[in-house]
C-alpha cells in the first residue's frame, strides 16, 4: 500500500485540496499567505515526481504496476474500478508531467509572486497535475476520459485565471467550448466500443483485456461494418481521433489554442505545451491496438497532422506577439506528433512529446522570463538586444531554439529525424505514394519552424534594441527562482534526445525499446532501423537552412521581411492574420448560432414558453399559498378547532372504509 | 432476556446516562451557584450524553441477537430503540455545543437549559424504547415538560412566551387525545403492553369498533407530535418564537421519538386493523405535503420557513407508514428501513440549519428574515458552504443525505404499488415528487439571496463563527455528504442503512 502509485495522484490532490481550502478560508482576508502556500504548492508535484521515478526503476525492470483504490460502479454490461496502472508508456508520460511540471510549478512561483490570486492559482495547478495524472494513469478509458474532461476545466479555470479582463475570461471559454466539440467524439467513440464489447458479452474493464479482445474473440465484431462500408473499429477510431483533435489543437480544432495565451505563462508552458495538448497524442498511442486496425483513420490522422504542421508553421512565421509564436509552434509541433502516430510509429510520436515538452515549456518559461523583463511587453517588434540585460534567459531560449529547429544534438533533432524517417514506412495497409507526399509537407514544415524559431531569436535577443529608454533601464535578469528551472530545462532539452539514437547513427533507440515493451504492434515494428543516413543528412541540411535564411534576413539584410511582405501583398495580411480562420469560423459556425439561439430558443422558447409556464406555476403556488394562510390566524383557538376538525375526519375514515 | 436490577440499568444506561448528568448539572447550578464557569456544566452534559452514545454502542451487538425485554416488560431495549435513541442522542449533543454561543451572547447561560434539554431528551429515549404504553405516554410528557420551558426559555421575549404557551396549550389537548386513545385499547383488550394488544387482537377479543376508534385517537395524538396536517398548526408559532436552537431540537429529535412511537405501535399492536388506516395516512400524507410545501414557499422568515420544512418532511415520512398499511411485507420492509435513514438524514441536515439560524441571530431578535441572508457568503464563506449542503439535503438533490433518504421512501412506496397492483401508493409517490419539486423553490431561494444578492448595508457587526458552532457546521456537513455518499460510493459500506436495516421492529 505505501508504495502504491495511487499516491502519485493522492499527493497532488491533497495540494490542490489544501491550497484550495486555504484560498477560501482566508478569502475575507485577500487570501492565504504565500508563505503557506508554496510547501504545498511546491511538496506536491516534487513528491509526486519522486514517487514516478522510484515507480518508474521497477517499470523498467519490466513491471507493469497496478493499484485498484475501489469499485466506481457496477453496471449491468460493465464495472469500472477506480484503479492505476503504471507501464512503460505511462511512465514515460508521468515522468514528464511531474518532472517537467515541477519545475514549472517552482518557476511559477516567482513569477505569479505579486499576484493577489497566488493560493488560487496554484490550487488549480495542483489540480491540474492530479487530473493529467490520471489521465496517464488511469487504466480504463472512463478513468483516462475522466482525467481528459478534468485537464480541460482546469485548462479553462486557468486560461481565464484573469477573469476580470473579458477578453481573457472569454478565451477560457473559447477552449472550453471548441474541447466539447472534440469531447463529444471522444465520449461517443469509447461508448461504441464499449457497446460492441458489451453486445459481445465480454467483459472489459482496463485497457490490457481491451487489447485482449480486440487482438483476441473479439476481432471479428470490431471488424464487422457498421456505417456503410466502415467498421466498427473505423468509425470508433476516427470518433475517438475527433477528440483527440479537440486536446491537442489539430485542423480544423486548433482555434482555441492561440487564444490560450491569455492565461499566465507558467500555465501556457505546462497545459498549453507540455502536457495537456500531448493527451490525444498519449491517448492513440494507448489505444494503439484499436487504432492498428483503422488504416483509413489512421491515414486520415497522419494527413492531418501534417496539414496542421505546415499550417501553423506558416502563420509561425508571420506572428509578432513572442507568445503567440510559440503558440503556433505548438499547434505545428503537435502535427509532427499526430503525422507520426498516424503512421504507426507511435513510440516516436511519444518520444517527440518528450522532447517538446522540455524545449517548448522551455521556450514558454522563458518567453515568461522576457515578458516579466521588459515589463508586461509580448510585442518581439519592441524588443532586441535582450541577451545583454538577461543573459541566463537568452542562452537558454537559444537551446530550446535549436532543439526545437531539430539542429543535431540537441533533443528536437532526433525526434523529429525520426518521425520524418517514418512516413516513409507508413501502415502497410495505407494507399500507396502518401508516405512521400507526408515526407515532403513535413519537411517544408520543419524549414519553416527552424525560420520562425529563429526569427524570434534574432528578434529578442539580439541587434539594435527596440525597448523603450525607459523601460529599458528597468529591466532586469530574473531571479533565480526562474531562472534555475530555465536552466535545467535546458539541460534536458540539449540532452533528452541522446535516449533515442536512431540505429543509423550508431544508437540503440533505448527510449523507442522501452516504449515498445507496451506499445506492441507490427506496424511499430516496421519502423525499427529505417532511419537511413542520407535522411538525416536532409534533416540536418534543411534545419540549418532555416536558421541561416532567417539570419539573412533578420540580422544581414534586414529589409528582406518587409519588402517580401509587400511583394506578397493579400497573401501575406492572410498569413499574418492566421489565415482568418477565427473570423471564417465567426461568420459561418458561431454567428449563425448565437444568432439563432438568441431568436429562437432564448426569445421564444425560453422567454414565451419555458419561463411563461415558471411564471404561471410561482404565481399559482403562490396564490395557493396565500390562501392557505388564512388558516394561521395566530390563535390557538383556530388551531385547536381544526385538529377538532381533524380528528373528527379522522376517526370518521377509520371507520367508513373498514 | 429478564435479568437483575444491575442488567436492567445496563439496558438502560444511555436515558439513565442523561437523567444522572440533568440532576448533576442541576445540582451544580443551584449549589454553587453564581461565581461557577457555565463551561463546566456544559461539559458535564455533554460527557452524559456522550457517554449515553457510547453505551448505545455496546449495547448494539448484545441487543441485536436478543433485545432486553427489562423492569418487567417494562422497558424494551432492541436494535430499534437504540437506533433511535442513538438519533436522540446525537440530535442531543449538537443541540447542546451550539447552544453555548447562542445562550451566552443573550446573557442566559444557565445550567437549567442544559438540564431540561437532557431531560427531554431522557424522555424522548424512554418513548422509543418500551412497548408499554404507559411509559410511553410517560416519557411522552417529560419530554414535552421540558420543552415548554424550553420554548419559553427567551422569557423576556414575548415571542418566546407566545411559543411556549401556544405549545402548552395545544400540547395538551393532544395529550389528552392521546390518553384517550391509549385508554381506548385497555378498554377493548385489557392491557396496554403492546405485545398483549397484539395477542388480544390476533386472538380476536379485542372489539374492532373500539380498536378503530383508538387507532384514530393515537394518530392524532402523535400527529401532533410529529406535527402532520391539519394537526400541524402550532408549529409555525412554536418554531419560530422558541429559541433557534430549542427549535432545532424540536424539529429532530422530537420527530424522531414521535416517528419512532408511531412505528411501533402500528406495527406491533395494531397489525390487522393497519389496513383500515391505509385511506387516512394516504390522505393526512397528501394534505401535510401540499399544504406544508405551499405556504412554506410563501414565508419570507428563515425560521418560519424552515418550521413549514419540518412539516412537509413529516408528510413525505407518513408515505412510508401508509406503506405499513397496505398488506405488502416487501415494500413494508423497504418502508420501515427507509424511514429509519430518513430520519437521521434529515436530523442532520435541519439541525445544521438551525445552528447557522441562532448563530445569525442577534440580541434583538433580528437576522431571521430573508434579507438577512443575502450575500452572506462574503462574510461567512464556510457557514454559507455547510449551509448550501443542508439545504441541498432538504432538498433531496444528490449526494447529499436528503436524497438518498427521499430515494429510499419513495422507492419504496412506488415498489409497494408495483407489489399490491393498487394505483393508490403511486399516486402518493407523484405527490411526493411534486412536493419536494414546490420545496425546491423555497429552499433554493436561501441560496439565491446567500449567493445571489448583494449584501444589504446595515449595523450588524461581523462576528468570527464560535467554535461550537464551527464544530457543529462542520460534523452535519460531514454527515450530510457522508450518509449521502457513502453507500453510494461504497465508503462505510452503507453502514447506516445496513443498522436501519437490522433496526427493524
Amino acid at each position: 500500500m505505501a508504495d502504491s502509485i495511487a499516491w502519485i495522484p493522492g499527493v497532488l490532490l491533497l495540494g490542490a485540496a489544501v491550497n484550495g481550502l486555504l484560498t477560501l478560508c482566508s478569502a475575507h482576508r485577500g487570501g492565504p499567505k504565500k508563505g503557506m502556500v508554496i510547501p504545498f504548492a511546491l511538496g506536491a508535484p516534487w513528491i509526486a515526481f519522486a514517487l514516478s521515478v522510484m515507480a518508474f526503476f521497477k517499470v523498467k525492470g519490466g513491471e507493469v504496476l497496478s493499484t485498484s483504490l475501489y469499485q466506481w460502479f457496477d453496471g449491468t454490461l460493465f464495472t469500472v474500478d477506480v484503479a492505476f496502472q503504471m507501464d512503460s508508456l505511462s511512465a514515460v508520460m508521468i515522468l514528464v508531467v511531474t518532472g517537467v511540471g515541477a519545475l514549472i510549478h517552482t518557476y511559477a512561483v516567482g513569477y505569479m509572486s505579486k499576484d493577489p490570486g497566488f493560493g488560487r492559482f496554484f490550487s488549480y495547478l495542483n489540480l491540474f497535475t492530479f487530473f493529467m495524472s490520471i489521465l496517464v494513469l488511469g487504466s480504463s478509458p472512463l478513468l483516462l476520459f475522466v482525467g481528459w474532461e478534468g485537464v480541460g476545466l482546469c485548462s479553462y479555470l486557468l486560461i481565464g485565471f484573469w477573469w476580470k479582463d473579458g477578453a481573457k475570461a472569454q478565451a477560457g471559454s473559447k477552449a472550453f467550448i471548441v474541447n466539447r466539440i472534440g469531447d463529444v467524439g471522444f465520449v461517443l467513440g469509447v461508448l461504441l466500443i464499449i457497446s460492441t464489447v458489451a453486445a459481445s458479452g465480454k467483459s472489459v474493464h482496463d485497457f490490457a483485456s481491451l487489447e485482449a479482445f480486440a487482438t483476441g474473440d473479439g476481432k471479428a465484431a470490431l471488424e464487422s461494418p457498421f456505417i456503410g462500408s466502415f467498421s466498427v473499429v473505423e468509425v470508433a477510431g476516427f470518433l475517438l481521433r475527433l477528440g483527440a483533435f479537440g486536446k491537442s489543437a489539430q485542423l480544423p480544432l486548433y482555434v482555441w489554442l492561440p487564444d490560450a495565451m491569455a492565461g499566465p505563462t507558467p500555465v501556457s508552458a505546462l497545459i498549453h505545451a507540455a502536457t495537456m495538448v500531448t493527451a490525444g497524442v498519449y491517448m492513440v498511442a494507448r489505444l494503439h491496438f484499436l487504432f492498428v486496425m483503422a488504416p483509413t483513420a489512421m491515414a486520415f490522422v497522419a494527413i492531418v497532422g501534417a496539414l496542421t504542421a505546415l499550417f501553423a508553421a506558416t502563420i509561425g512565421i508571420a506572428q509578432n506577439d513572442i507568445k503567440q509564436v510559440l503558440a503556433y509552434s505548438t499547434v505545428s509541433q503537435l502535427g509532427f506528433m499526430f503525422a507520426a502516430v498516424g503512421v504507426g510509429a507511435f513510440s516516436v510520436g511519444i518520444f517527440h512529446v518528450v522532447t517538446h515538452a522540455f524545449f517548448k515549456a522551455l521556450l514558454f518559461l522563458g518567453a515568461g522570463s522576457v515578458i516579466h523583463g521588459p515589463h508586461e511587453e509580448q510585442d518581439m517588434r519592441k524588443m532586441g538586444g535582450l541577451i545583454k540585460i538577461m543573459p541566463i534567459t537568452g542562452w537558454t531560449m537559444i537551446i530550446g531554439s535549436l532543439a526545437l529547429s531539430g539542429v543535431p544534438p540537441f533533443s528536437g533533432f532526433f525526434s523529429k529525424d525520426e518521425i520524418l524517417a517514418s512516413t516513409l514506412h507508413p501502415h502497410p495497409a495505407f494507399p500507396g505514394g502518401i508516405g512521400p507526399i507526408l515526407y515532403v509537407i513535413l519537411t517544408i514544415a520543419s524549414l519553416c519552424t527552424a525560420f520562425y524559431t529563429f526569427r524570434m531569436v534574432w528578434l529578442t535577443f539580439f541587434g539594435e534594441s527596440r525597448v523603450d529608454p525607459e523601460v529599458r533601464k528597468k529591466a532586469h535578469e530574473s531571479p533565480a527562482i526562474m531562472t534555475l528551472p530555465l536552466v535545467i530545462l535546458a539541460v534536458g532539452a540539449a540532452a533528452i534526445g541522446f535516449l533515442g539514437v536512431p540505429h543509423a547513427l550508431g544508437g540503440h533507440n533505448v527510449f523507442g525499446s522501452f516504449v515498445r515493451q507496451t506499445v506492441t504492434s507490427e506496424v511499430e515494428a516496421a519502423h525499427e532501423g529505417s532511419g537511413a543516413l542520407l535522411l538525416v543528412g536532409i534533416a540536418v541540411a534543411i534545419a540549418i537552412l532555416g536558421v541561416l535564411t532567417s539570419y539573412w534576413f533578420y540580422r544581414v539584410r534586414p529589409s528582406i521581411p518587409g519588402r517580401l511582405f509587400a511583394g506578397l501583398g493579400g497573401f501575406g495580411r492572410l498569413v499574418a492574420s492566421a489565415y482568418r480562420v477565427d473570423a471564417l469560423y465567426a461568420k459561418t459556425i458561431v454567428n449563425p448560432l448565437t444568432r439563432s439561439a438568441k431568436r429562437i430558443f432564448y426569445e421564444v422558447i425560453d422567454v414565451r414558453f419555458v419561463d411563461g409556464l415558471v411564471n404561471f406555476f410561482g404565481s399559482f403556488t403562490k396564490g395557493l399559498a396565500g390562501l392557505m394562510r388564512l388558516f394561521q390566524t395566530g390563535a390557538v383557538r383556530t388551531y385547536v378547532f381544526f385538529m377538532m376538525i381533524g380528528a373528527i375526519l379522522l376517526v370518521w375514515s377509520v371507520f367508513s372504509w373498514s | 432476556m429478564t435479568g437483575s436490577v444491575v442488567e436492567s440499568l445496563m439496558a438502560v444506561a444511555p436515558a439513565l446516562n442523561l437523567a444522572l448528568a440533568g440532576m448533576a448539572v442541576v445540582f451544580g447550578e443551584t449549589f454553587i451557584g453564581k461565581g461557577l464557569d457555565r463551561r463546566w456544566l456544559v461539559s458535564l452534559a455533554l460527557l452524559g450524553s456522550v457517554l449515553g452514545l457510547l453505551f448505545t454502542f455496546l449495547l448494539w451487538e448484545p441487543a441485536s441477537t436478543a433485545s432486553y425485554s427489562v423492569f418487567q416488560g417494562l422497558a424494551t431495549v432492541d436494535t430499534f430503540a437504540l437506533f433511535l435513541g442513538g438519533v436522540i442522542l446525537l440530535c442531543t449533543i449538537l443541540t447542546l455545543i451550539s447552544s453555548v454561543d447562542y445562550l451566552r451572547r443573550f446573557g442566559l447561560d444557565r445550567g437549567e437549559f442544559y438540564a431540561l434539554v437532557l431531560f427531554s431528551a431522557t424522555g424522548l429515549w424512554v418513548m422509543v424504547a418500551t412497548t408499554h404504553l404507559f411509559i410511553i405516554f410517560l416519557g411522552l410528557e417529560v419530554a414535552s415538560i421540558a420543552l415548554y420551558v424550553l420554548a419559553g426559555y427567551f422569557r423576556k421575549r414575548d415571542r418566546s412566551l407566545e411559543s411556549s404557551l401556544k405549545y402548552l396549550l395545544t400540547g395538551a389537548f393532544a395529550s389528552s387525545i392521546l390518553l384517550y386513545g391509549f385508554a381506548m385499547v385497555y378498554l377493548a383488550t385489557g392491557t396496554v403492553d403492546l405485545n398483549g394488544v397484539a395477542a388480544a387482537v390476533e386472538s380476536g377479543e379485542a372489539s374492532t369498533s373500539v380498536m378503530l376508534l383508538a387507532l384514530a385517537l393515537i394518530l392524532v395524538g402523535l400527529g401532533f407530535k410529529v406535527a402532520v396536517v391539519p394537526f400541524h398548526m402550532w408549529a409555525p408559532d412554536v418554531y419560530e418564537g422558541a429559541p433557534s436552537t430549542v427549535t432545532g431540537f424540536m424539529a429532530t429529535a422530537v420527530k424522531a421519538a414521535g416517528f419512532g412511537v408511531l412505528i411501533r405501535v402500528l406495527t406491533v399492536g395494531f397489525g390487522s386493523y393497519l389496513p383500515d388506516a391505509g385511506t387516512m395516512l394516504f390522505w393526512v400524507a397528501i394534505a401535510t405535503i401540499l399544504a406544508a410545501n405551499l405556504v412554506a414557499v410563501a414565508q419570507s422568515n428563515v425560521k418560519r420557513m424552515m418550521a413549514y420544512s419540518s412539516v412537509a418532511h413529516a408528510g413525505y415520512a407518513f408515505m412510508a407508514l401508509f406503506v405499513l398499511t397496505q398488506n405488502t411485507p416487501g415494500a413494508s420492509g423497504e418502508a420501515v428501513r427507509g424511514l429509519l435513514f430518513y430520519l437521521p438524514a434529515y436530523a442532520v441536515s435541519t439541525l445544521g440549519v438551525f445552528t447557522i439560524i441562532s448563530f445569525l441571530e442577534d440580541r434583538r431578535g433580528r437576522g431571521l428574515e430573508l434579507e438577512d441572508y443575502a450575500g452572506l457568503y462574503r462574510r461567512y464563506p464556510g457557514l454559507s458552504m455547510g449551509m448550501a449542503v443542508f439545504i441541498l439535503s432538504l432538498g433531496g438533490i444528490p449526494p447529499t443525505a436528503g436524497f438518498l433518504a427521499k430515494f429510499h421512501v419513495f422507492g419504496a412506496v412506488i415498489s409497494c404499488g408495483v407489489e399490491s397492483g393498487s394505483s393508490q401508493p403511486l399516486a402518493l409517490a407523484v405527490v411526493g415528487i411534486l412536493g419536494s419539486l414546490i420545496g425546491l423553490y423555497y429552499y433554493l431561494r436561501v441560496l439565491i439571496f446567500m449567493y445571489m444578492h448583494e449584501p444589504q448595508e446595515d449595523d450588524r457587526q461581523f462576528r468570527l463563527p464560535a467554535l461550537g458552532v464551527s464544530f457543529v457546521v462542520l460534523v452535519t456537513a460531514v454527515l450530510t455528504l457522508w450518509l449521502g455518499l457513502g453507500p453510494a460510493v461504497g465508503f462505510g459500506a452503507a453502514d447506516i442503512l445496513g443498522w436501519a436495516e437490522a433496526a427493524r421492529p
